[in-house]
């Protein structure tokens, strides 16, 4: 009895207190890292989809660029009131879709939305800005 | 009765340093775990920073071409604009500089209007590598508003 006495292990107020301080810290270690982690991703997911737009915004312009210069050089024609669209490339998920009315000899923006293309997939609607 | 009180002794030292032990491992980890997500943190921050400071000159440009004034804090040689940030992404002297964004962008004109093409990219002080590029591009029709 005396043997069990002395070899038992003593598990008193003090040895759990220090056991949760102990698994506390942890956690919130283990906490900050997983959140840390998120911001992270969202962070790099936030510039890859400006970037994305950014890429489609330039390929719009580019776009509308080359159209001004046709309908001022005569090489196309359109008609006052005429809507003329221009879509971008796909860059990500992201096109633009733009689209001006022709009154006078300029285009005028009527309309100018990012177009998400996974989210046009699963709903099968234009998800705009 | 004093073996007794010896062994009591040495079975009490044996528990204190094994707890201790076991109190420094997780400190150790939870310590390394606290500076991985400090240092994630940071990244973010920069990351964040950088891309502002690449959408603030980028809007800073549009204005000017768009027949606003340039910040006295913006450098501009020909089509090409430069800027100098700070941590909180705000325009600030090049010696106080986190991040300076470039912009050499070209200006060609055509029938229709002028277009204004080029990509920002942004570098962080001592880096010679850009840490985020934006592309810029903007066409200003004739006779539009």
């Amino acid at each position: 009895m005396a043997k069990k006495d002395a070899f038992s292990m003593r598990i008193n107020g003090l040895s759990i207190l220090m056991l949760l301080i102990l698994l506390c810290i942890t956690v919130f270690a283990a906490l900050a890292l997983v959140s840390a982690n998120a911001e992270l991703k969202l962070s790099q997911k936030n510039s890859d989809h400006i970037a994305d737009r950014a890429y489609c915004d330039r390929d719009a312009q580019q776009q509308l660029a080359a159209l001004c210069d046709e309908l001022a050089g005569g090489t196309r024609t359109a008609d006052d009131g005429e809507l003329i669209t221009v879509e971008s490339a796909v860059f990500g998920n992201t096109k633009i879709k733009a689209t001006y009315i022709y009154n006078d000899g300029v285009l005028t923006p009527v309309e100018y939305k990012t177009v998400n293309i996974d989210a046009s997939r699963a709903t099968g609607a234009q998800a705009g800005q | 009765m004093t073996g007794s009180s010896h062994s009591k002794g040495a079975i009490f030292l044996i528990e204190f340093l094994i707890m201790l032990l076991v109190f420094s491992l997780a400190c150790v980890v939870a310590l390394r775990l606290f500076a991985k997500a400090d240092e994630l943190e940071k990244r973010t921050a920069d990351a964040d920073c950088a891309t502002a400071a690449a959408l603030s000159l980028s809007a800073i440009v549009e204005e000017y071409y768009a027949g606003g004034e340039l910040p006295a804090l913006v450098m501009r040689d020909g089509d090409s604009f430069t800027a100098c940030f700070d941590n909180e992404s705000a325009l600030c002297l090049q010696s106080d500089a986190v991040y300076t964004a470039k912009a050499p962008l070209t200006a060609s004109e055509n029938a229709g209007g002028l277009l204004i093409d080029g990509v920002i990219s942004v570098y962080a002080r001592d880096l010679t590598e850009a840490v985020y590029t934006l592309p810029l591009c903007e066409f200003y029709a004739k006779g539009a508003a």
